[in-house]
């Protein structure tokens, strides 16, 4: 390992989504010298001009926990050559112009009882997102291999069943006819993305965020390609219109702490909403601690609604991409603006209208189809 | 709102399609629905059933979703199609439109939890409001592998079972306990109930022709002795 001296580090106050909140940012810069005796190794033994990867390790000391918290990025890399020196640099295209390296990290915290100041929270875990992609992807790969069961049917299936997976890799799938549950949660979200997606991205983001109230004319276009992984939780909020909706987040924080009659119909959801997703698995964690809360609140807020089963997918779809107090305002503005929750009232009436609607529209467009659910 | 992940609607239609001669290929078809409060264990029964199989990973259902499995009873194959639904009290103005046409009901409780227990009345209530009157139902106490939370004893449960005219189980769909047996014996009591009713209405033994999306033959034998 090659130490590298942190070099500066400043704080930004910048505004977030919202025009009246503002979030403080570090941006921290660490510079190596490749020239650097240390480096004379990697120079000399790293294969040229091909793809190595290159780890960075950024311990971090925070206020409130003792130990340094450290943050691991593995980013791909080049050596080349460059003439002047007749030297091999380390370029990591990621980190410099091009394609923004962006990783995400979820840090878990246990608060200390009885502690020193500078020594409130323990590290329970870090991960960074794509390590978590990546144990979600072993643990599906491990599942293939697992018994006799035919690969791919039961990834498609899952990916039915939560929103936020697809489909790994398409294949044929004639010879499965086992209905073999394959636990929800274990699907991949594809990271990949284009240079040229991620500059329109770019573009569309900088444009909306100089005014919230003004939908880009470019978002149809690029949504109906899919919004990054990445992006998804900036983007469902911008979309949302969750720009003003201080006052919404800040009820939050007062209906989690408020008791809810629906708690024990949540907790019996809870170990059964994406059981086998690394976010959400372990009782007790982070993920279900967080679905919890934002069943629970969505429960105090509207109260004719209260819980209902089928809920707890959508909200830990949204914890996938964002914060609680965000993941709230987006439900709420999915739940009222975007009509989901008609479906959920009266007993579900406009839910059976939509059935009525579709059993209607398939009977004058596919009649063949139509009967054969008919005589089933 | 449906989970049609199961009914296997979405992809490979051809190949479906292309299926169906073989589907034809049964006797019978009953119609049989699981019942009872949430998280009691009725997918986890439903997949030890139709899969062997066994999982403390499912997810809660969301409305309502469907298994196929075939059984052979006196040289007949007899196709059931067995609905698994959401146990949420608020889901029963959907999951009891399914009621119409079923020829079976296994209605279960979770012998740990004394609520599941004391719906028991209200769901023969629905299933009187909604079903077809010859419609039998089996009482089932499930999860009787769990001995030390258990609540509800074999006793409460097989006299409310007599109270209520029902055939009694315990099982244990984890331990792999009664499962089959209840399944076994609701097909045996619809088929004596139908040959009972034949004469008057012999269109209650109509094996549905057409094609069929969603059949699935398993070529099982469960050694049904009847």
């Amino acid at each position: 390992m090659i130490p590298i001296g942190l070099l500066s580090m400043t704080k930004h106050t910048v505004p977030t989504d919202n025009n009246r909140k503002v979030v403080t940012q570090w941006q921290i810069i660490g510079a190596w010298n490749p020239t650097e005796p240390l480096f004379e190794v990697l120079n000399s033994e790293t294969p040229r001009d091909t793809r190595v990867y290159f780890t960075i390790a950024v311990d971090l000391v925070v206020q409130g926990i003792q130990e340094p918290i450290r943050f691991v990025f593995e980013a791909k890399a080049k050596i080349v050559t460059t003439s002047a020196a007749d030297r091999f640099w380390i370029n990591i295209p990621t980190l410099s112009k091009g394609k923004p390296f962006h990783e995400q990290f979820h840090v878990q915290l246990r608060e200390r009882v009885n502690s020193e100041p500078n020594s409130r929270f323990d590290v329970v875990s870090c991960f960074s997102a794509t390590q978590l992609s990546h144990q979600r992807h072993k643990l599906a790969l491990r599942l293939r291999h697992d018994g006799s069961q035919q690969p791919s049917l039961g990834d498609r299936r899952d990916s039915h069943r939560s929103s936020v997976t697809s489909l790994p890799t398409p294949s044929n799938d004639e010879s499965e006819d086992n209905d073999e549950p394959l636990p929800s949660g274990t699907g991949v979200v594809s990271k990949e993305c284009t240079q040229t997606e991620l500059d329109g991205w770019s573009e569309l983001l900088i444009k909306w965020h100089q005014n919230l109230t003004l939908r880009p004319k470019q978002v149809q276009t690029l949504v109906k390609r899919g919004i990054p992984e990445a992006l998804r939780g900036e983007v469902w909020q911008l979309l949302a219109g969750c720009q003003d909706e201080v006052t919404l987040m800040e009820q939050y924080r007062a209906l989690i702490n408020r008791e809810s009659p629906y708690e024990k119909y949540i907790e019996r959801d809870i170990n059964r909403t994406f059981p086998a997703h690394e976010f959400f698995k372990e009782s007790g964690s982070l993920g279900q601690d967080s679905l919890f809360k934002l069943c629970k609140a969505y429960s105090n807020y509207d109260t004719e609604i209260g819980y209902c089963q089928g809920l707890s997918f959508l909200i830990a779809s949204l914890l996938l991409h964002m914060p609680e107090e965000q993941a709230f305002c987006v439900l709420v503005k999915i739940m009222n603006e975007y009509g989901l929750r008609n479906l959920f009232r009266n007993g579900f009436e406009e839910l059976q209208l939509k059935f009525y609607q579709l059993e209607r529209a398939m009977d004058s467009v596919l009649p063949e189809l139509y009967s054969h659910f008919a005589d089933l | 709102m449906l989970d049609s992940s199961r009914q296997r609607m979405a992809g490979g239609q051809d190949q479906k399609w292309q299926k169906d001669a073989a589907d034809q290929n049964f006797d019978y078809m009953f119609k049989i629905l699981i019942i009872g409060n949430s998280s009691v264990g009725k997918t986890s029964f439903l997949f030890r059933y139709a899969d062997d199989s066994f999982t403390s990973a499912f997810v809660s259902t969301v409305g309502i979703d469907f298994k196929v499995k075939t059984v052979f009873r006196q040289d007949k194959r007899v196709k059931l199609q067995i609905w698994d639904t959401a146990g949420q009290e608020r889901y029963r103005t959907i999951t009891t439109a399914y009621y119409r046409g079923a020829m079976g009901f296994i209605l279960m409780y979770d012998v740990t939890n004394e609520e599941s227990f004391n719906s028991v009345q209200d769901w023969v209530t629905q299933i009187k409001t909604y079903s077809w009157d010859n419609a039998q139902v089996i009482l089932v106490g499930n999860k009787c592998d769990m001995e030390d939370e258990r609540v509800v004893s074999f006793e409460r449960g097989k006299q409310l079972a007599d109270q209520l005219g029902l055939e009694f189980f315990e099982t244990s769909a984890k331990e792999n306990i009664n499962v089959k047996s209840v399944f076994e014996r609701l097909v045996d009591i619809i088929c004596d109930k139908m040959s009972e009713s034949l004469d008057s209405d012999p269109t209650l033994v109509n094996a549905p022709k057409g094609t069929r999306l969603t059949d699935n033959p398993m070529p099982t034998n469960s050694g049904c002795q009847c």
